[in-house]
């Protein structure tokens, strides 16, 4: 009887033991994997401030890179038509996944069918939707490309995440204080205003901080419906690609937009769990 | 209380039906008016735009992948010209090379991200913890992939970090040139990137598994491993599919990971649709899509058969 | 009711007729509530009433209606926002963005009333049911009891000329919903208002109304007092869902004045008749008697206008106030509640009830 306690004993000791161990290897491995996305991250951050940073290991520091970034100034075009286009996308992600989240948990025929086709560009490479895209309306249709054919496949990027985004907050909204407003004497509009608009606008602003990031920072895409309108991602795509000597430009600026994209959307993931939780 | 809600769901405010209202044309446009202000109206008009303008052309460039182009000139003739170019180049071992490094880096994040997504769905005890690490995951998706990938040749090259440092250690006397622009290289710029895509499916698969169930299969007498066998691995199944899917068809189409840390050296399918696009031949460019397209269909394919069956007949609307 | 028809009755609706994709909701619905009179609908589900409120607030459209007006004005047609009354639901809808006076000032501000005079009346509203402190208070920091009363609040300083209530107390407590069923009642009586309420509750229906309108298949089977529900059933279905469960079919065998004899498989029975129509001999009919007016050997009372049988009792079940006591009678299973701890063990018994506490009514589904 004591013998078999014991064994079973150790057996529940060794068990407790080999999951220790396994949890362990676990965080380890899965940290390591999620610090391989942000190492290069914080070494961009470090090499911007070196003095050369072509050099293997970081030695001087320095501020001069970023001075530099007033006396060179071809980055500043870019910026602004990527911002252009970022702020068209955003505004569009607002208005249609605030439309389309609002109405699809309501709806009685075909929710899942129109759901997978929005949801479709997620599993659709970059790559396709830019060489698609690029072949439909330049070579089918020769229209010419620029900035409506980048809105366009940022839109097609952007707008599952921003229906994502507004659909967990819209999935859990009671269409039963619709009719209670309506029963209180609210005409059609007022109970879109009144009760709708402010209980969806948690999903609205992520909505469109979703769009204006994933545009922002595009780039797959871009590269071929770009036509001769360059963006910053492309920018530094191409610094990149010819291997040009504004190396230390392209980090300083990388960083600057990684600082506020980590930012905004710590900002917006934080919003949306706010809310979900209230 | 049935009826109601499927009433509610049907007709909130009770505006479909239309026999008390006027006959004939003025009954259909008052019908169209209220549909156009309803919820309905804007969702299928932003539908029909979203087909014509986002999923004809996917259509259309399968079909463009079977006509011949000269430069912008298309010749309006159906061939299989351009996938009989990929046999002929000897591309096709492009795409045996991008299918394998796709398929290897899904078994590495599914690996890793597996008992990483149950540790956070299951073990994790500290909210804020979790949090923390939910928010790593999705920043990622907010970053400009170039950038990101760039320092890497600051880390990996023949001056690089790496080498730098272990020759400062006296650890090697050369630099170890096979760090960048190589098959390592592209596997290691590709696996952190999409590790969120693998992870976050299964992490919620595996949120929605009841605690209860895993403490009933625990009372029975089952080990931890019997129990991750026959309880969470099957009912966090189409997390794992998810995660499956949302990892290999990204990595298989990514164009910038293999530019920037494979030098050329190495050819993966995207990089292909680029130069063939570069050297203006759209319809191979058109042929690797439909080919990565197809892949992608097949994928998608065998999640919704495998879904099917594992919830069962009849289940799936 | 048609000397009362001058008066412009609070709801007068006819001939309702709704369909859900081919499935009868309402079948040829009539109703007609004075004002001031508090109404319940009540029924199980899938009987139509919550179909009959929603077609009232204006959330549904009927397929046909002949006529459905609320105080005098013709609402057909009319949607929701442009109706002369105000619901509570089931689950209060409160608005979760809002405060309390938030909420209760909605309807008015929507009516286009100054801020001043709706604080007014908000206040006022919140001082009849009794939260006149929680005027600022978020709606999720309220308990369920404090929610309905808001929504009470909100539905009546709009002033509706009737006010719906769909199965108000359905998400309380037992104890809370006690209390209230009595609060309301008394709010009820103390504003004169109209109110019509949906439940399937019949003690909920018996404690309230002025009237209980039993809805089945969507149909009314029995527009009556209270009193008139419970103890005269016009049908077998309102027989048994007024807690009736004691049901004998057979044929109408006598009549004789205000008693009718029926004949159940050879036992004769008396009772009262309560069916729409007047019997006919011959014609199958049912008996039904509450369990509470059964006796057990009822030695001292037989006689006249007594139904009497033996009978063996099987099993009692103890239900706090009274015991349930199963009977093997000469006529079939009945059960009979007795005060007290009743019986134990299978013995033989006698059973027997009054000719006016049997009532009985034609067999079968109601004809129109």
């Amino acid at each position: 009887m004591i013998a078999a306690e014991s064994f079973a004993y150790k057996a529940a000791l060794r068990e407790a033991r080999l999951i220790r161990v396994a949890v362990w290897v676990t965080l380890i491995a899965g940290f390591g994997v999620t610090a391989l996305i942000y190492a290069p991250v914080i070494w961009l951050g470090v090499l911007s401030i070196s003095v050369d940073p072509l050099a293997g290991l970081p030695g001087a520091f320095t501020m001069r890179w970023y001075g530099s970034l007033f006396t060179s100034t071809g980055w500043i075009q870019p910026l602004f038509i990527s911002l252009e286009v970022a702020v068209i996308v955003s505004v569009l992600c607002m208005v249609s996944a605030m439309l389309v989240g609002r109405a699809l948990p309501r709806l009685k025929h075909g929710r899942g069918l129109l759901l997978g086709a929005f949801l479709l560009p997620l599993v659709v490479p970059g790559i396709v939707v830019g060489i698609d895209i690029f072949i439909y309306y330049k070579m089918f249709l020769t229209f010419k490309m620029g900035l409506w054919s980048l809105v366009l496949v940022h839109f097609i990027w952007a707008f599952p995440f921003a229906l994502i985004g507004m659909l967990v907050i819209s999935s859990r909204f009671d269409v039963r204080l619709l009719e209670a407003a309506a029963d209180l004497g609210a005409a059609p509009w007022r109970r879109f205003w009144d009760i709708e608009r402010p209980l969806l606008m948690t999903g609205v602003v992520t909505a469109g901080m979703f769009g204006f990031m994933l545009s922002l920072t595009e780039l797959p895409r871009s590269i071929f419906v770009a036509g001769r309108t360059q963006t910053l991602p492309l920018f530094t795509w191409a610094e990149t690609m010819s291997r040009g000597s504004h190396i230390s430009l392209i980090y300083c600026l990388n960083t600057l937009i990684a600082v506020i994209s980590v930012a905004l959307s710590v900002l917006s993931v934080w919003l949306l769990g706010r809310r979900v939780k209230s | 209380m049935n009826v109601r809600t499927d009433v509610m769901l049907r007709d909130p405010l009770g505006q479909a039906d239309v026999s008390l209202r006027p006959a004939g044309l003025h009954r259909w446009i008052v019908a169209r008016k209220e549909w156009l202000i309803s919820e309905r109206g804007p969702v299928h008009i932003f539908a029909i735009v979203w087909a014509v303008a986002v999923l004809v052309p996917v259509i259309i460039s399968v079909f463009f992948s079977l006509l011949r182009a000269h430069g912008l000139r298309i010749q309006w003739n159906i061939s299989l010209h351009a996938y009989r170019d990929i046999i002929e180049s000897g591309r096709w071992e492009v795409v045996v090379r991008t299918l394998t490094a796709a398929a290897a880096i899904t078994a590495i994040c599914l690996i890793v991200g597996f008992p990483f997504a149950l540790w956070l769905a299951k073990r994790a005890k500290s909210e804020k913890l979790i949090q923390f690490v939910w928010m790593a995951l999705t920043v990622p998706f907010f970053l400009d992939p170039s950038a990101r990938t760039l320092v890497w040749r600051g880390v990996l090259g023949s001056t690089g970090l790496v080498n730098t440092a272990l020759m400062k250690l006296d650890l090697i006397d050369a630099p170890m040139g096979w760090l960048l622009f190589s098959d390592f290289s592209v596997y290691l710029g590709l696996i952190g990137p999409y590790f969120p895509n693998m992870v976050m499916p299964i992490y919620l698969a595996i949120l929605l598994i009841d605690n209860d169930l895993i403490q009933a299969s625990a009372d029975l007498g089952a080990t931890p491993a019997k129990t991750l066998r026959s309880i969470i691995i099957p009912l966090a199944m189409p997390g794992i599919m998810a995660g499956i899917i949302f990892t290999f068809v990204p990595v298989m189409g990514d164009s910038i990971v293999p530019s920037i840390l494979g030098g050329g050296k190495k050819e993966y399918l995207a990089d292909t649709v680029m130069s063939l696009s570069t050297s203006m031949n759209y319809a191979g460019a058109a042929a690797f899509a439909t080919i990565i397209l197809l892949l992608t269909g097949i994928l998608l394919g065998l999640f919704l058969l495998f879904r099917r069956r594992a919830v069962g007949p009849g289940a799936v609307a | 009711m048609s000397e009362v028809v001058e008066i412009a009755a609070a709801l007068d609706a006819v001939d309702i007729l709704h369909q859900y994709s081919g499935v009868t909701a309402l079948d040829h619905v009539s109703l007609r509530v004075q004002e001031g009179e508090f109404l319940t609908i009540l029924g199980p589900s899938g009987s139509g009433k919550t179909t009959l409120l929603r077609i009232i607030g204006g959330f549904e459209t009927p397929v046909a209606a002949q006529r459905l007006s609320i105080a005098g004005i013709d609402v057909r047609g009319l949607p929701a926002n442009h109706r002369e009354v105000a619901t509570v639901f089931q689950h209060y809808a409160l608005f979760p963005h809002m405060s309390v006076g938030q909420n209760v000032e909605y309807g008015l501000k929507v009516r286009g009333v100054m801020p001043a005079g709706r604080r007014k009346r908000a206040e006022e509203g919140l001082r009849l049911v009794r939260l006149s402190d929680k005027y600022d208070r978020r709606i999720h920091q309220l308990s369920g009891g404090e929610r309905q009363r808001v929504a009470f609040a909100r539905a009546l300083v709009t002033e509706p000329r009737i006010l719906l209530l769909d199965e108000p107390m359905g998400a309380l407590d037992e104890k809370l919903r006690r209390e209230m069923q009595v609060e309301v009642r008394a709010l009820q009586r103390h504003l004169k208002a109209t109110f019509i309420q949906v439940t399937h509750s019949q003690e909920e229906a018996l404690t309230m109304s002025d009237r209980i309108a039993v809805m089945h298949r969507g149909r009314i089977e029995q527009l009556g007092t209270p009193a008139d529900i419970f103890d005269r059933p016009a049908t077998r279905f309102v027989a048994a869902f007024m807690g009736m469960t004691n049901l004998i079919d057979g044929t109408v065998s006598g009549i004789d004045g205000k008693i009718t004899q029926l004949d159940a498989a050879g036992q004769l029975l008396l009772g009262t008749w309560t069916g729409p129509r007047p019997p006919a001999l011959g014609q199958p009919a049912f008996a039904a008697i509450h369990p509470q007016r059964i006796a057990i050997d009822p030695s001292a009372r037989t006689g006249n206008g007594w139904n009497c049988f033996g009978g063996q009792a099987l099993s009692a079940a103890y239900r706090g106030a009274h015991t349930d006591i199963q009977v093997s009678s000469q006529i079939g299973p009945l059960t009979a509640a007795v005060a007290g701890m009743g019986i134990s063990g299978a013995v033989a018994v006698s059973v027997g009830w009054r000719a006016e506490d049997c009532a009985m009514g034609p067999a079968g589904e109601l004809d129109s």
